[in-house]
């Protein structure tokens, strides 16, 4: 029996394997449980088994098959029954390792969260120089590098010398407590393996393997000398390194058969721009070149895990059966996302105190608000949102609009049970407020209490066990499969931590978040699938030792396909390679090798690239493509089609709404008019309709910033407050006044934005402090004789056009009689945009279209208040203004003393008024949006609704 | 730290490149780069010791493919273009046949070795150098890097603000601030604290640019407040002194001056009066001049002013250092925490490596694993000075060790001085090696038709230039005045300008419109701007002299582009810009994200609304706009009066089967299932693509968004968060090949060229001097010293009494009006064979003295005549059909178990520990059972760690094996026992068997069970297996046992 067999890449390798089993082992009635098989992974010996079965035509029992981990494995534990070392405690132990042996490895990375990367980074190292079976003395020695041409810089030998000493202590670690790395197990057993005897075996099969470590290389030269062992590969015509040494350590040659291929298949290419255009042109791919016949003979690699939730969407809706063997991430998953709010409510609480914003994302959380806590899942989800409510400030409490908010003050809110046991009734679900009260505790214990004490892992997943038995029994997570596998997953890691060396050691609890955190997000919940059905979905590595007749590879990327570490963080990759640990060009040449052999071996091969001017094609791709260009002597080789999806740039209409009889009706008899409502028409009929006719409004968010709006409210009532004492009286600005004024200020700030503001509150108070200093020093000089009216909100009034009354509501903030007996009608304005009609000349040359008196009135405000306030004082001279809070000026409505100048800026702004209410009311006019002032639109919050 | 390989014999060499528009930058790198690797001594291998910098991927790429290309011609000898051929080859020490085989060589070796087929954008190499040097920088070793800091810089700012409520020192400084903030007229806003957050962004923004911290001036603005208040009293006692003859006016501001401020004063009210800025006192006409005495006090309040206003402008902006400075702190430590460093700040870290750590050049070396000999850089005039600082101690190790570095690049196009491009740098590094400096020049212009590149040459002609800086020189206004060395500077900054057309037959044609539109303001302007080019674009398309898609509308910046976008868009233009291609502005995606802002808080009754008023809803559920208007209408008077309804509820009721059909299914699921599944299930329910197949590629994009947000966003609220934050450049929808005009800013078509470009607002406009903070709008320069940068404010005002000031000021007039002739020069010469130019003019407040740099008798050149577009869509595009989405959940059913095991998950481990301590379990009769029952604990132990009841476990072990009935199956007297016995099936399915007993003439299959429910299960599996066992072993009776391990039960299966 040849104890070296070599396949060509273009056979395929499991059926030649079968027959040879067959020839050698079946057909000779020997027993195949006495038979190894190992394999670089797990999934080709499923694929050999379906094909055993199929030549003996019946059941069977089959060979032993490995994975070479688990035979390495198996190998060590007919010794020893040790435990494979959870990496988190790998990283623990060298961590302890380095505080006592190397503490200078730990400066400025004294916390094990902080150093986890780093043990971690080395525990890989360790590993790798394990399974390279590198001893101290050659780490302690490097030689320096021709290449670079400079000797060894000192810091890197000192690095090195550290790491002998932690590598020691970490084996010394794992032996007492019967643990194994990776690196160790094969260590072990290449120093062991010539005294095992393997006698439960009788034939082992080395299957396709390519790169082997230096302990690889030691237990399967000892197999293959011993005479149990075969040794299979595959193997074509170009020159590869790997196989070089491979035959040198070997002492034997590994070669081929010649290519027997008759067609030589022609790769096609097909550049996407990003996921998506990929995924659409893979499922083109397989639509109009793969008859549905083949789709079992065909293989998807996708080297890009990111992209699988778009393949899967994409190829589903195509074909009936698939098969996946790559992960979903943990971190797409619901569950992942609560862990992740939870974590950071916690983080950011101040003492008692809930980041209001945090709090409110973890109790909206559809796992918490749908929790069945009272016997119905409605009881949390009505609670949970009036909580919202409260906050948000569309119920309004004390506590509303709090930045930060403590638990026990919500939980006190007696009005908050009351309104969600009315909200219940009306669902048929009757709650007392006690009843009502425990179910918040409840889901507040769980949502925040549990987490609010946490002094190690210990406490961590007592919490976490608690809170997962909560989801798993009381939220609806289980209808939805996928979650049940996420949860189970989380169980998992849950096991793995409890029994972590750091279990009991004290911990800050964000780094117990944290290094939870990075637990959750390197897991992943696998599709077993099965790979004896439908399109196979395959990442590189699993589609070693398989053929298939159609293969599409995806994310022909550079940086994607091959995926290499290019940088070295910890060891300079130049010292690495000193040590022979040429990782970057292995990591490369072991892809491209299962890369070339499943092309070789597929009659028809497609690669999908994004070909965004951002990124390159795969290496691989420029291979094959230069190899054709070699072989033809042409520039012009390979079809390539470029995706492209339907996308319309052209116009769109914009929209128009009908006024129907009864909005005309409405608008004619029952909406109260009002200065902001007609302005607001002039600049965009469209909104107004929206805004006043539908009276739609943008939600209310208390616990958004501050805008300008809240400001100019707090202003203007806190004025109105201040003043009121004037009132029917002459305001006399002196000392003690400021001093109430600046006291009441406090007060009222204090109760109305404080606690909106939070910490910041302190700088919007000195600013207005300022300003309203500024604004008292302009009151004192004003010769005020007595204030008239203030914040005087009137009942809708009648103005008459074209023959009708329309109703008139407005709010005129202050007016003054002045010593000269006249009268200022005074709106303050805090804000920037400072609107009033322009001056008489202007006026004049308007036309009475929309846009003409736009461009002149700007604001009907002022002329409104003129138009009420001269009808109840008749006779009495007159003005309008704005009182500018932020600069403290006074912009006039009528600029000029002259009688004469008033009546007729009043005439002309009447008759612009008149003009645009008949417009509203004109039946023949939709309301329509100017396409003149598409600017005020970015801002617009109904900017959905318009074209 | 020795060199081992030092010096070789070559001489350094240094080639600078002056590449103009359209002379093949890019060309010249990759012929550089390939002559390198073809040259006689070269072998393959070297390409290790080359890196080629650029600075965007984009050109990265384009170099890459670039050296492929001509390295594959020349190995296939397949040139097309004989001149091309030449010009390569002329360069190489080695001839044609030789070259064949080198490049030959040279490919394969590359494709064998693409790790060291180095061209890469400066930030991957900076960071490749960080990776390799994390444990030095203290980072970890996997820190991330983001792009986005902002959330950053307003968390640490937040703590700042909060610190500032207990800590004094951090209240002071907040103070000062505020006391500032309320005095700079220019922001009255309530809210400091976004402007707090502003400036931070850019003072973060420039300390990483100049890799420096800032350096406060060592004055408090208390020392000029005092200052200011003893000038007041110098002007007061220079009032009472002032002899009657002195001029009128004089006296009298002087008066208004000291009767307005009693204490304090602002310069600009001295700047803005002339007569306040005399040098001397001025007197009436013909009267003599005022005492010595009076006028040395008048010299001495000049002297102060123009002190206290420069240590003004110096000291203004020490409060916002102070903030920044903790606000820094706190940013520090957060990225630390959280593991991540921001793109920004990669240049500044790499020189921290070299200036603080003191990393050497080999040791790089050794952390890259390569030795650098030859560097060539891209787009020179781009590079800042940090990243020079950071490239400088390789290059000149290359240097010093016989390498080489070229550098190719173009001040005229330096039109990212804002981001820190230093294109004096340019000429500074020919000085700097001009021992070993050869420079060169690319003269051909290999982009636009003859007429386009002669009328650049005239228009950027010295001249030319010359005649209009003398021009432009505004009367009025000192500060906007250049001198000769000014004007020499400027012109020399476009001296290489003058090209050649490519003289091949093709490139002799070509057209230039300049129109002038005469306009009194900005409205008249914008409204004949947009009549002229809405009437070209209706010439374009009546002549069809070229396609739409070769037209590009180039602006100054992206409101221009919504702009003209908005004109074309009116016109019924098609277009292609940030307008119509950014989702945010398609309204379905709009729909789309009201919806899930609905779903995401139900209560957001706007949301709702805009869904069901939208076309994706109507569409799909058959609606009429009409009914949902009604609705809405109907229910307005609830929806003001009463403060807990919401539409989404009166919708339910007032539509059941809508809402059950259309809205349920998602209200019920959201925060289920992923963002991502979600929406392709909205998009089937909606049947977004049957409805709108024009809009697939929004659609699509919108899905890749989603999915690219996966990483930093969880759930639904934080990727509405994530979406509105999106720079526009994400949110732009890949469309290469459609039908439209394109509109775009001049700085995105750098590097570009088009067949028509139209420039709408061609104008020379300098809106603000220095750096400006964008938010607050306040200009500042910042000059660098020994200790650190330090901010100096720009002000007129200041410039106008110091001189120190005026200096800086006249310098950032000069950069910014530099900047701008660049910007012109860019516009200019994007055109491949027509350009037409609008020049508004005659605008009250803006002169615009961009007309004064176009010749006279250049308004017209050249002729049109008609151009091949390229196809519509290159032939092998491929239409992508919409998918037809189906569940794929369900396809991979068989993967998902109930919940109930996962319940009982404690159970289910238990039984598996159970099996596991069993399979240790062989024979007893001819084996130790204490020994068995010991390992198979043991196995199962190191199995089920997080298990703890063994005892349990053992105590139901020992109790099966007493028993009779189970116990005949461990001690087995007459057949071969096998536990955890594989067998497969004919399909080559594996089934496991628990134990397996095989006697002479019968077979028994026993099976553990933990329960005794699920009978009929059981039965099945059973069954299942004495099929198979009857397969291998036909002639013998089979006979199947469940043993239930909790009782001791044996239950024998018949059948
Ligand atoms: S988005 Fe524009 S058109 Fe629509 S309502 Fe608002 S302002 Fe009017």
């Amino acid at each position: 029996m040849d104890k070296i067999i070599t396949y060509n890449f273009n056979e395929d390798f499991i059926s030649r394997l079968a027959d040879y089993i067959e020839d050698n082992f079946i057909r000779k009635g020997k027993d195949l449980s006495r038979l190894a098989v190992v394999f670089g992974g797990k999934r080709p010996a499923l694929f050999l088994k379906r094909e055993l079965a199929r030549r003996v035509k019946s059941s069977l029992f089959p060979p032993r098959f490995f994975a070479i981990d688990q035979f390495i494995r198996h190998l060590v534990s007919a010794r020893n029954d040790f435990r494979p070392v959870p990496g988190l405690d790998a990283a623990y132990i060298i961590y302890n390792a380095a505080k006592e042996k190397a503490p200078l490895v730990l400066r400025h990375r004294e916390k094990f969260s902080q150093f986890l990367p780093w043990a971690k980074e080395i525990a890989d190292f360790i590993d790798e120089i394990d399974l390279e079976n590198i001893d101290d003395q050659e780490l302690r020695q490097v030689e320096e590098s021709a290449h670079i041409g400079y000797e060894v810089p000192e810091s890197i030998n000192k690095l090195l010398g550290h790491i002998v000493k932690i590598r020691s202590a970490f084996h010394a670690e794992l032996r007492e407590k019967n643990l194994y790395s990776r690196g160790l197990m094969y260590l072990d057993a290449a120093s062991f393996i010539k005294e095992s005897g393997l006698e439960e075996f009788d034939n082992i099969l080395l299957c396709n393997f390519f790169y082997l470590h230096k302990t690889e290389e030691i237990i399967l030269k000892h197999l293959y000398e011993q005479g149990k062992a075969v040794l299979f590969f595959q193997k074509d015509e170009r020159k590869w390194p790997v196989f070089d040494d491979l035959s040198k350590s070997f002492g034997c040659k590994i070669e081929p058969p010649p290519d027997k291929a008759e067609i030589r298949c022609e790769p096609k290419i097909y550049k996407g721009f990003d996921s998506h255009s990929q995924v659409g042109l893979v499922r083109e791919i397989l639509v109009k070149q793969i008859p549905p016949k083949s789709l079992d003979k065909t293989l998807i690699v996708l080297s890009d895990p990111n992209n699988l939730m778009p393949l899967l969407s994409e190829v589903s809706s195509c074909v009936e059966d698939f098969n996946v063997s790559l992960g979903y991430s943990l971190k797409r998953s619901p569950l992942y996302s609560l862990f992740r709010y939870i974590f950071q409510a916690q983080s950011t609480r101040k003492g008692n105190k809930y980041y209001t914003k945090d709090y409110l994302k973890v109790l909206l959380h559809p796992l918490i608000k749908n929790l069945d806590i009272a016997g119905d899942q409605s009881v949390s989800r009505v609670l949970c949102h009036k909580v919202e409510e409260v906050l948000q400030g569309m119920f309004k409490t004390a506590i509303s609009g709090s930045l930060f908010v403590e638990l026990d003050e919500i939980q006190g809110l007696g009005e908050l049970y009351m309104s969600a046991a009315d909200t219940l009734l009306n669902m048929d679900i009757k709650l007392d407020v006690p009843e009502l009260k425990k179910a918040l505790l409840e889901i507040h214990g769980l949502a925040f209490g549990i987490w609010e004490d946490i002094n190690n892992f210990g406490d961590f997943l007592k919490s976490l066990e608690r809170f997962n038995e909560a989801i798993l029994n009381k939220s609806p997570l289980g209808n939805y499969p996928l979650n049940i596998k996420i949860i189970e997953k989380v169980y998992e890691s849950i096991d793995e931590l409890k029994r972590a060396e750091f279990k009991d050691q004290p911990f800050a609890k964000e780094e117990i978040f944290n290094i939870f955190d990075a637990k959750l997000q390197s897991e992943a919940v696998s599709f077993q699938g099965s790979p004896l059905k439908g399109l196979q979905i395959l990442g590189l590595f699993e589609t070693r030792s398989l053929s298939f007749e159609n293969v599409i590879v995806m994310d022909a990327n550079e940086s994607v396909l091959p995926r290499v570490r290019v940088c070295e963080p910890l060891i300079p990759r130049q010292v690495m390679e000193g040590l022979g640990l040429e990782r970057l060009k292995q990591d490369e040449e072991i892809q491209r090798y299962h890369f070339l052999r499943l092309i070789s071996g597929a009659r028809n091969v497609y690669f999908v690239y994004d070909d965004n001017l951002e990124k390159e094609r795969s290496r691989f791709i420029e291979e094959i493509i230069w190899q054709e260009q070699k072989r033809k002597k042409t520039l012009n080789v390979l079809s390539e089609s470029r995706a492209r999806f339907n996308v319309n740039v052209c116009p769109k209409e914009r929209v128009s709404v009908k006024k129907d009889k009864k909005i005309v009706e409405y608008l004619s008899h029952t909406f109260e008019y009002s200065p902001s409502s007609v302005d607001t028409y002039l600049n965009c009929p469209l909104k107004f309709y929206y805004l006043y006719v539908l009276k739609l409004e943008k939600k209310e968010e208390l616990l958004d910033d501050l805008e300008g709006r809240d400001i100019g409210n707090f202003i203007h009532a806190f004025l109105d407050r201040a003043f009121r004492c004037f009132l029917g009286k002459k305001p006399v600005i002196d000392s003690a006044f400021e001093k109430k004024f600046f006291e009441e200020f406090q007060a009222f700030f204090d109760s109305e934005l404080e606690r909106r503001l939070g910490p910041g509150s302190f700088m919007v108070r000195d600013i207005m402090e300022f300003r309203l200093k500024k604004f008292l020093d302009s009151e004192r000089a004003r010769k005020v004789k007595k204030i008239i009216s203030l914040e005087d909100r009137k009942p809708a009034e009648k103005i008459t056009f074209l023959g009708r009354d329309f109703k008139f509501k407005y709010r005129i903030d202050r007016v003054d009689q002045l010593e000269d007996g006249s009268l200022l009608v005074i709106d303050y304005k805090t804000g920037g945009n400072l609107k009033s009609p322009a001056g008489l000349n202007k006026l004049k040359a308007m036309a009475c279209d929309r846009a003409s008196i736009r461009g002149a009135i700007n604001s009907f405000q002022l002329p409104v208040y003129y138009y009420f306030t001269s009808r109840q004082f008749k006779d009495t001279p007159l003005n309008a203004a704005l009182y500018n809070l932020r600069d403290i000026e006074f912009i006039d409505f009528i600029k000029s003393a002259n009688p004469d100048t008033a009546k007729e800026v009043m005439d002309i702004s009447f008759k612009a008024l008149e003009a645009i209410v008949s417009e509203i009311v004109d039946p023949g006019l939709g309301f329509q949006a100017d396409s003149s002032l598409e600017h005020n639109c970015e801002y617009c919050p109904f900017s959905v609704m318009c074209k | 730290m020795k060199d081992k390989n030092p010096s070789n014999p070559l001489q350094p060499r240094v080639y600078a490149t002056d590449a103009s528009a359209g002379s093949g930058k890019t060309y010249a790198l990759a012929t550089h780069y390939i002559r390198l690797l073809l040259d006689n001594s070269s072998i393959p291998r070297q390409i290790e010791n080359i890196l080629a910098i650029t600075f965007t991927n984009k050109a990265a790429r384009e170099m890459k493919e670039r050296i492929l290309e001509l390295l594959k011609k020349i190995a296939l000898d397949k040139f097309t273009d004989p001149t091309e051929e030449a010009r390569l080859l002329s360069g190489l020490s080695i001839d044609k046949k030789k070259a064949c085989v080198k490049a030959s060589e040279l490919m394969d070796y590359i494709i064998q070795n693409y790790n060291y087929f180095q061209v890469k954008t400066i930030d991957s190499f900076i960071n490749m150098i960080l990776l390799g040097c994390a444990y030095r920088l203290n980072l970890s070793a996997n820190f991330k890097i983001k792009d986005n800091r902002q959330d950053y810089l307003a968390y640490s700012v937040d703590e700042c603000i909060d610190r500032a409520g207990y800590d004094k020192q951090v209240r002071k400084a907040f103070d000062n601030f505020l006391k500032q903030y309320i005095y700079l007229k220019e922001r009255s806003s309530w809210f400091p604290k976004a402007d707090i957050l502003g400036l931070m962004g850019s003072l973060f923004y420039y300390s990483n640019i100049y890799g420096a911290g800032f350096k406060k001036f060592d004055l408090k603005g208390e020392d000029i407040f005092k200052g200011k208040q003893e000038v007041l009293k110098l002007y007061r006692s220079l009032y009472e002194k002032l002899p009657d003859n002195v001029h009128g006016r004089f006296r009298n501001l002087i008066r208004d001056f000291l009767g307005e401020h009693k204490e304090a004063f602002d310069f600009a009210e001295i700047t803005s009066k002339k007569t306040l800025m005399q040098e001397t006192v001025p007197v009436t006409k013909g009267s003599p001049v005022v005492p010595a005495a009076i006028e040395k006090l008048w010299s001495r309040i000049r002297q102060r002013n123009s002190e206290l206003a420069e240590e003004e402008a110096l000291s203004l902006f020490n409060c916002y250092i102070d903030i920044f400075d903790l606000v820094y702190e706190v940013f520090r430590k957060a990225a630390s925490r959280d593991d991540v460093l921001f793109l920004e700040e990669l240049n500044q870290q790499a020189y921290s490596l070299i200036s603080e750590n003191g990393i050497t050049v080999p040791e790089l070396y050794y952390q890259l694993a390569i030795r650098l000999r030859h560097f060539l850089i891209d787009e020179f005039q781009d590079t800042s000075v940090l990243q020079w600082r950071n490239l400088f101690p390789m290059i000149e190790e290359t240097l010093s060790t016989g390498g080489s570095f070229f550098y190719v690049g173009d001040k005229k196009q330096a039109i990212f001085r804002f981001r820190g491009g230093e294109a004096s740098l340019f000429n500074s590094i020919k000085k700097d090696f001009a021992a070993y400096v050869s420079g060169d020049s690319l003269k051909t212009n290999y982009r636009s038709q003859k007429e386009i590149v002669e009328f650049n040459n005239a228009v950027f002609g010295k001249e030319n230039l010359e005649k209009f800086l003398a021009a432009q020189q505004p009367e009025d206004n000192q500060l906007k005045r250049f001198n000769q060395d000014d004007i020499k500077e400027i012109v020399e900054v476009f001296s290489g300008s003058r090209q050649e057309y490519k003289k091949d037959g093709k490139h002799e044609d070509g057209y230039v419109n300049i129109g002038l539109i005469e306009a009194a303001d900005k409205e008249l302007r914008d409204e004949r701007i947009r009549e002229r080019l809405l009437s070209l674009m209706d010439d374009f398309k009546q002549e069809a002299r070229f396609s739409l898609r070769d037209i590009a509308v180039l602006c100054r910046d992206n409101s221009e582009v919504e702009l003209v976008s908005g004109w074309l868009i009116e016109g019924n233009i098609p277009v292609e810009s940030d307008k119509t291609l950014n989702i945010k502005n398609n309204i379905l995606i709009k729909e789309l994200t009201a919806f899930l802002m609905f779903l995401n808080s139900p209560i957001d009754n706007l949301s709702f609304s805009s869904f069901i008023l939208g076309d994706m809803f109507l569409k799909a559920s058959g609606m009429d706009i009409e009914r949902i208007e009604d609705f809405l209408f109907e229910i307005k008077e609830k929806l003001s009066r009463d403060q807990g309804c919401y539409i989404y509820r009166e919708f339910k009721k007032a539509f059941p089967d809508a809402w059950d059909n259309f809205i349920e299914p998602f209200f019920k699921r959201i925060g289920f299932v992923g963002l991502y599944e979600l929406t392709i299930d909205i998009y089937k329910k909606f049947g977004v693509f049957r409805h709108f197949p024009g809009q697939q590629g929004f659609f699509m994009h919108f899905l890749q968004l989603i999915k690219d947000s996966e990483e930093e966003c969880q759930g639904i609220s934080d990727f509405l968060e994530y979406f509105q934050a999106l720079d526009n450049y994400r949110l732009y929808v890949n469309s290469s090949d459609t039908e439209a005009v394109k509109v775009t800013t001049i700085h995105k078509a750098k590097g570009l060229g088009f067949g028509t470009v139209v420039i709408p607002f061609f104008e020379l406009d300098i809106n603000y001097l220095g750096e400006r903070d964008m938010k607050t709008k306040v200009s500042y320069t910042i000059e660098r010293t020994g200790q650190g940068i330090s901010l100096l404010r720009l002000d007129k005002k200041y410039a106008l009494l110091s001189s120190r000031i005026y200096e800086a000021y006249t310098r950032e007039y000069k950069k910014a009006f530099i900047d701008e002739l660049n910007t012109l020069y860019v516009s200019l010469t994007r055109a491949k064979n027509e350009l037409y130019v609008f020049i508004p003019f005659g605008m009250e407040r803006a002169n615009n003295i961009a007309r004064l740099l176009i010749p006279e008798e250049r308004l017209k050149q050249g002729s049109k005549r008609s151009y091949v577009s390229l196809p519509i869509r290159d032939v092998s595009s491929l239409f992508i059909e919409p998918p037809e989405y189906r569940d794929w959940n369900s396809l991979l059913k068989d993967e998902f178990q109930d919940i109930d095991t996962v319940k009982n998950r404690r159970n289910v481990m238990r039984g598996e520990a159970l099996h596991g301590i069993l399979a240790s379990i062989g024979n007893l009769t001819q084996e130790d059972k204490e020994k068995s029952i010991e390992e198979g604990l043991g196995k199962a132990r190191s199995l089920f760690p997080s298990f703890e009841d063994w005892p349990g476990l053992e105590r139901i072990v020992r109790n099966l094996l007493a028993q009779e009935a189970a116990g005949r199956f461990f001690y087995v007297t007459d057949g071969l026992v096998y536990r955890e016995k594989d067998v497969i099936d004919r399909f080559g399915i594996t089934k496991r068997i628990d134990r397996l007993i095989i006697k002479e003439t019968e077979i028994w299959i026993i099976d553990y069970k933990t329960k005794q429910e699920g009978a009929a299960d059981y039965k099945e599996q059973l069954g299942a297996y004495k099929g198979i066992i009857k397969e291998i072993y036909p002639g013998k009776t089979v006979k199947c046992y469940l043993v239930f391990l909790e009782e001791a039960k044996v239950e024998e299966i018949n059948g």
